[in-house]
């Protein structure tokens, strides 16, 4: 049970506590969405060791205690709809069911990683989960993925374009021009910011003015709300009724799924500039613990609980075998290949 | 000092050669012309020499590896030397060997001596460059020119190709472009090792072809004759002939060399032989000096070494004048291509029963075709002409031989 | 075969691929209703809608990449940035995004996309109106870059740069829209990669593309006069460019001068001719020059215009330089 509310909202004003699931969602809904989150969390932690033994290189932006957003998210999503992820997107793809192997396989740089070695950890892309694909410079998603509205909206194939981003892509440039745009054009396209609060070692608050961002996307005239970031049934809820809005033709909404940010903004980072005392209590409001309760409040064993919990553990155990025993380093040859398309080479 | 031994161009059109066989080893002591190694083609054993003399440092290629003609082969310093790049710098420039990361002595000092990285190309003290464009300097390098003979079309420019052209034709008194592409010189493609050196291929390649139709009835009476009582070869006839005329006309035999024509006395004829993998030319010393029975036993002693593949260097080398006789592939004429290093060459085509006047009356007589080529450069169109018509002369009546 | 303009040869191609392909949209400000400022998407709205014909805010960034994200989803939008010089608000969408997507991505993406860029200086438009910075583009794999100077040049690239699933710059001159030529009617395309020789000559190669490509013409005419044949090589496309025309050209002449509007330092002569000399470093008689603008941004006056820009009288000096073989 949660001790001290005020307390918690002290440090997560968003905070919004699971009182009931959605109607819509069945007992293997929820509990779908928690093994979800589980993997998320598994694969996040298992990466952060491999970067810390030197088996992955580069960098790699842990998502986890983000699960909830991508997890409600991508949940009420259909299957040929887009998302656009970030650098921070392992989450992202494993709730778009993006294949750990193929993941695992790219962050080792092998040629049967998704990329074929060629992307790594803020580039995996998989068209036929719909993801977009993972852009590593802040806010460059959030126009191809308007552009993913757009060509919905020409084509008439009733897909929905969701961007994912953070609190530090609202001060860009194309956050504006694209919301404009969308606002502007009635383009189907969700408008989701994860609001952790920290941009690497800045605060949001420090560097910017309107500090509640679902404020300023209103200003351009669409819908606009905030939710409680780590409540996955609040984004769920959330991401269903924008998506529903921008099917129907009525164009994009915007939504802030507010939280912290509680571990270091890479794997690597230590988080020297920062006081994490404070925000320990908010250990006891996590996604997944939230969850947790909430199913056993429901009448779900704790037998199940962990059943999903090592089903998880072993998917990822089987990736990371995968990737590093049964792939192969992409040849030399590959080097010019995708390019250009048509296997056209110029050199 | 530190040297190379570079694979040689043997032939016109050898463009790379096997390394069958090191002869040397690091450390040997090599002295120039000394074999060095063994290489075999289709045709022969070829043996390599030593284009430097000094001590064998280091071997650049294996055995079986094959190398482009110009390749470095091998590396000789001299006697008690160490390998070094420092050897051979004048005193007016100074090698600073530092680590990357250092800063050069002397960096802000501007009267310091030019500063080099290790390894840098270094002029040599005094040493004027040549302004020179990379086209000219190429055109020149082809066609045998010395950069130091060219001059700009006007003092403080650039030498450019025109340039280079102009200088050629006025030595050789022609006009026109050079085209480097084209090659008026081919010689057939086998492999003379006279020619060990780097191929000159002379300021004028002007080449002539004399045809004419020989009445070799006389001649084919006498080879019958010839053929049945002694087993004498039709070509050893034909070389002996040619001997003979070649005597009386020495510019004809004439060897090409460093830019140069002069005559030799010794007669030396190339016979070219078909086997199955082209032409094979081995050559005949001395030809006026031997009877024709010696000649055509040693033309098939040379035939059966040819189709064998046991033709040596000794075998190919220094002829003076070839015969290629095409006379049995129904070839009526054709232009026959030199050998290296040769000044003319004869061929023979076929030879057919024609309709002639013959002492004032129309009659059939066997009428034989054969061209005569050689280089302007060695012997100008009127001596070889009076080479032609004595040669024609004798092989329509060779009785003449006996003069 | 007519008679048209630049402007009415690009209008024809964008009309006659947008009947042909469903999937291709034209973005950009004012190619709407006002079809464009310099006239090129005229009327194409009353054909196509405004949904085909899309005027967009000032957001040269943002609808670049909108036009990416559409490419990558089944559209083949033509963006179209107004002046060369605010191509630099569209660098990262272009430069992060449109060129490396699909190798990032291992090819699981196609990007078809036009982006159409003028150049031309003069006329007093001054410093930001009037650079040519296609040479930026030649240092990004992944684009290819597109670059006619005839009025069929210009149908028959826009068509290929359309056609082809890369993203494409297309470069234009915007003071040359009224230029006049032969244009085939029919659906004519010009391969992507191949130069056109436009003049045959024996002394010295002069290689351009856009616009500067007449100029040449027209120096060669002159120094015709004094004897002096010229070799006229319109590349047609820079990347990938046509190394083999240029070089069996040089081959001939053994000079060889480049062309461009663009400034000198660090222009695409400046590739142009490193990759000359280390193809064919024994083909030259004389140095490669290049000839470009000075290495100031552009003044309003115009005599200091003038001076700035490279003219006939600076591609006849280069020519007279090579020659002199100083």
């Amino acid at each position: 049970m949660i001790k001290d509310t005020e307390q918690i909202k002290r440090f997560l004003p968003s905070y919004a506590p699971i009182d009931t699931a959605p109607e819509e969602l069945s007992i293997e809904d929820q509990l779908t969405m928690y093994s979800t989150m589980t993997l998320i969390r598994e694969f996040e932690f298992r990466v952060r060791d491999l970067w810390r033994a030197n088996k992955i290189r580069g960098l790699a932006h842990a998502y986890y205690y983000a699960e909830a957003i991508a997890t409600g998210a991508c949940y009420a999503l259909e299957k040929g709809d887009y998302i656009t992820s970030t650098h921070r997107g392992h989450g992202h793809m494993l709730a778009r069911d993006a294949s750990p192997r193929k993941m695992m396989a790219e962050l080792f740089g092998k040629y049967e990683g998704y990329n074929h070695g060629k992307g790594g950890s803020m580039h995996i892309a998989d068209l036929d989960s719909g993801i977009l694909g993972a852009t590593g410079i802040v806010a460059s998603g959030i126009a191809p993925a308007t552009g993913a509205g757009l060509s919905a909206k020409l084509l008439k194939n009733g897909k929905v374009s969701l961007v994912f981003f953070g609190d530090g892509a609202t001060n860009a440039g194309p956050f504006s021009e694209s919301i404009n745009m969308a606002a502007a054009w009635k383009l189907p396209v969700i408008f989701l910011c994860e609001n952790n609060s920290w941009a690497i070692g800045t605060e949001f608050s420090r560097v910017s003015s309107e500090h509640e961002i679902y404020e300023r996307a209103a200003a351009y005239g669409i819908p606009s709300t905030q939710v409680d970031g780590f409540n996955v049934f609040a984004v769920y809820s959330a991401v269903r009724k924008a998506a529903d809005w921008a099917r129907s033709g009525a164009g994009p909404s915007f939504i802030e799924a507010k939280f912290v940010r509680l571990l270091g903004h890479h794997v690597g980072d230590e988080q020297a500039y920062r006081d994490t005392k404070d925000v320990q209590i908010l250990y006891q409001v996590e996604p997944l613990i939230r969850l947790e309760t909430f199913l056993e409040s429901q009448g779900i064993g704790n037998s199940i609980i962990e059943k999903i919990k090592q089903e998880s553990a072993d998917v990822i155990t089987d990736a990371i075998d995968f990737a590093e025993n049964h792939c192969t380093e992409p040849p030399l040859s590959s080097l010019y290949e995708d390019l250009y398309s048509n296997s056209e080479i110029i050199i | 000092m530190t040297k190379f031994l570079i694979m040689p161009k043997i032939g016109m059109n050898m463009i790379e050669g096997v390394i069958t066989r090191w002869l040397i080893s690091p450390g040997d002591r090599v002295e120039k012309e000394q074999v060095i190694l063994e290489s075999e083609t289709d045709k022969a054993i070829q043996e390599i020499v030593a284009t430097e003399s000094g001590i064998v440092h280091k071997l650049l290629v294996s055995e079986g590896e094959v190398v482009p003609c110009q390749t470095k082969i091998a590396i000789l310093t001299d006697e008690n030397e160490e390998l070094s790049t420092q050897s051979n710098l004048g005193p007016s420039t100074r090698i600073l060997e530092h680590e990357p990361d250092q800063e050069p002595e002397n960096a802000d000092d501007p009267d310091a001596r030019p500063i080099l990285t290790k390894g840098h190309d270094i002029l040599q003290s005094g040493e004027e460059r040549i302004k020179i464009s990379p086209l000219a300097r190429k055109t020149a390098s082809v066609l045998g020119i010395d950069l130091r003979e060219l001059t700009p079309k006007k003092e403080g420019l650039r030498i450019t190709k025109p340039d280079v052209e102009r200088y050629y034709h006025s030595i050789i008194g022609t006009s026109g472009s050079v085209d480097l592409q084209s090659d008026d010189c081919l010689s057939s493609e086998f492999h003379s090792i006279d020619n060990r050196e780097k191929f000159d291929h002379g300021l004028d390649r002007r080449v002539i072809t004399f045809h004419g139709t020989v009445d070799s009835e006389e001649l084919y009476s006498l080879w019958e004759n010839l053929e049945k009582k002694f087993e004498i070869s039709f070509d050893a006839l034909i070389m002996k002939i040619c001997a003979v005329e070649l005597k009386k006309n020495p510019l004809i035999n004439s060897i090409f060399e460093g830019g140069d024509a002069r005559p030799v006395e010794d007669i030396n004829i190339r016979i070219a032989l078909p086997t199955e993998n082209g032409i094979s030319s081995p050559v005949i010393h001395h030809v006026d000096k031997k009877r024709i029975q010696e000649l055509s036993d040693e033309l098939r002693e040379l035939n059966g070494k040819a189709l064998s593949n046991q033709l040596t260097r000794q075998d190919l080398s220094q002829g003076t004048f070839s015969i290629i006789n095409l006379g049995n592939f129904s070839v009526e004429s054709f232009n026959p291509v030199m050998f290296d290093k040769e000044c003319a060459i004869l061929g023979i085509g076929m030879t057919t029963e024609c309709p002639v006047v013959y002492k004032g009356e129309i009659t059939k007589r066997k009428c034989m075709e054969i061209s005569l080529s050689f280089k302007v450069v060695a012997v100008d169109e009127m001596t070889a002409a009076r080479f032609f018509k004595g040669l024609k002369a004798v092989l329509e009546y060779p009785l003449f031989m006996l003069e | 075969m007519s008679i048209k303009t630049i402007r009415e040869a690009l209008n024809d191609a964008l009309r006659e691929e947008m009947e042909r392909d469903p999937a291709v949209i034209v973005m950009g400000c004012d190619v709407g209703i006002k079809g464009n400022p310099f006239g090129i998407t005229m009327d194409l709205y009353k054909k196509f809608g405004l949904d085909r014909v899309i005027d967009t805010p000032i957001s040269e960034a943002s609808f670049t990449g909108i036009a990416i994200g559409a490419a990558a989803t089944g559209l083949r939008p033509i963006v179209e940035i107004m002046f060369c010089d605010w191509v630099t608000l569209a660098m990262d969408q272009i430069v992060n995004m449109a060129a490396k997507m699909r190798y990032m991505f291992g090819g699981l993406v196609e990007m078809p996309l036009v982006i159409r860029v003028p150049i031309g200086a003069g006329g007093g438009q001054a410093a930001q109106h009037s650079q040519s910075l296609e040479s930026w583009f030649n240092h990004v794999p992944g684009l290819k870059i597109v670059a006619p100077c005839t009025p069929a040049d210009f149908k028959g690239l826009l068509k290929a740069s359309i056609r082809d699933n890369n993203p494409v710059i297309f470069l234009e001159n915007k003071r040359t829209y009224a230029v006049r030529d032969e244009v085939p009617d029919d659906d004519y395309l010009v391969e992507i990669g191949k130069a056109a020789v436009p003049r045959i000559g024996n002394d010295i190669t002069l290689v351009s593309y856009s616009s500067m490509v007449s100029t040449c013409l027209q120096a060669a005419d002159e120094v015709a006069q004094e004897g002096i044949s010229c070799e006229v090589i319109d590349l047609r496309s820079l990347l990938p460019l046509d190394y083999d025309c240029v070089i069996n050209s040089i081959q001939k002449t053994s000079r060889v001068i480049v062309v461009h509007e663009a400034i000198k330092r660090g222009g695409f002569g400046s590739d142009i001719v490193a990759e000359i000399v280390e193809r064919g470093f024994d083909l030259l008689d004389a140095p490669p020059i290049r000839v470009g603008a000075k290495n100031i941004p552009l003044a309003y006056n115009d005599a200091l215009e003038d001076a700035t820009l490279p003219g006939v009288a600076d591609i006849i000096a280069a020519i007279k330089k090579s020659l002199s073989d100083f």
